[in-house]
């Protein structure tokens, strides 16, 4: 059965979120979950020497925002692999 | 892809949109459109970061995110969990918990009075029952309300099981098919 919300069970759900008036959101911190060091300022990747050999790979190739964008995806993997084996 | 549809406010309108995978389209409104609101208020999820999450979950089957996409941006996010979560009522049951859940700072009526679109929050928790029953858990769903959120569930008709040490005291709330009234207007 595919996911379909009637005219009338809209209608009531507006008139829930009006009633409530207020945000709806859920889950509890994310911040107190993430292991400690994910939230560390300083990651396990020494950012300049990744940036220098990312620079020098793909210099040619691609704009310095991208390489930095795939600076901070790649020490945040490396970071939360990291994690998960000092934290099982 | 699912259907659905929202309330314009403003205009008082019903428009279309669609509730869908979470995918980097979204991660990157999250970060282009909420984040820069988010930042600039005291909201509670604001140093939430969903690029972390959605890697941080990228490999597990039992994590399942979803969208709710409308005008062209992302209004609402969720991330549920179908496998590790037992109910307080039946504690052989299984249950879909709502790990997360957000709307886009625009749809929050502590930020905007009125909110550009409703129906965003409560169609996700609609679409989290509807996973509940698909994988035979029957309806039962269960989460932890962000503070100001709580009157939300209480008149959505899910009982509210008090404070969790285990999640920063935050009030846990389960949905149980035949248990509550289904709302509580």
């Amino acid at each position: 059965m595919p996911f379909q919300l009637s005219t009338a069970r809209l209608q009531t759900l507006i008139q829930v979120e009006e009633s409530a008036e207020c945000d709806v959101e859920a889950g509890f911190d994310w911040n107190h979950r993430t292991p400690d060091y994910l939230n560390r300022a300083q990651s396990y990747v020494n950012r300049d020497k990744l940036l220098e050999v990312l620079r020098e790979a793909l210099g040619n190739l691609l704009a310095r925002e991208d390489i930095e964008a795939i600076a901070t995806d790649l020490q945040s993997h490396t970071d939360y692999l990291i994690s998960a084996r000092l934290h099982p | 892809m699912h259907p659905i549809q929202l309330l314009q406010v403003k205009q008082q309108q019903m428009i279309d949109g669609v509730l869908e995978p979470l995918t980097h389209r979204h991660l990157n409104d999250f970060k282009i459109l909420w984040l820069p609101q988010l930042q600039a208020t005291a909201e509670e999820d604001a140093h939430w970061d969903w690029v972390k999450k959605h890697r941080f979950y990228e490999t597990y089957p039992n994590y399942e995110k979803y969208a709710i996409a409308c005008a062209q941006a992302t209004q609402g996010m969720m991330m549920l969990e179908t496998a590790e979560h037992y109910s307080c009522i039946d504690p052989d049951q299984r249950l879909v918990y709502v790990d997360y859940l957000a709307t886009a700072p625009w749809n929050r009526p502590s930020l905007q009075c009125p909110p550009t679109y409703r129906l965003v929050g409560s169609t996700l928790l609609e679409f989290a029952r509807y996973r509940s029953e698909q994988i035979g858990y029957r309806g039962y769903v269960g989460l932890h309300a962000l503070p100001r959120a709580q009157a939300f569930y209480t008149r959505m008709g899910m009982l509210d099981y008090g404070k969790d040490p285990r999640k920063q005291f935050l009030h846990y709330f389960e949905w149980a098919p035949g248990k509550a009234p289904d709302n509580k207007v």
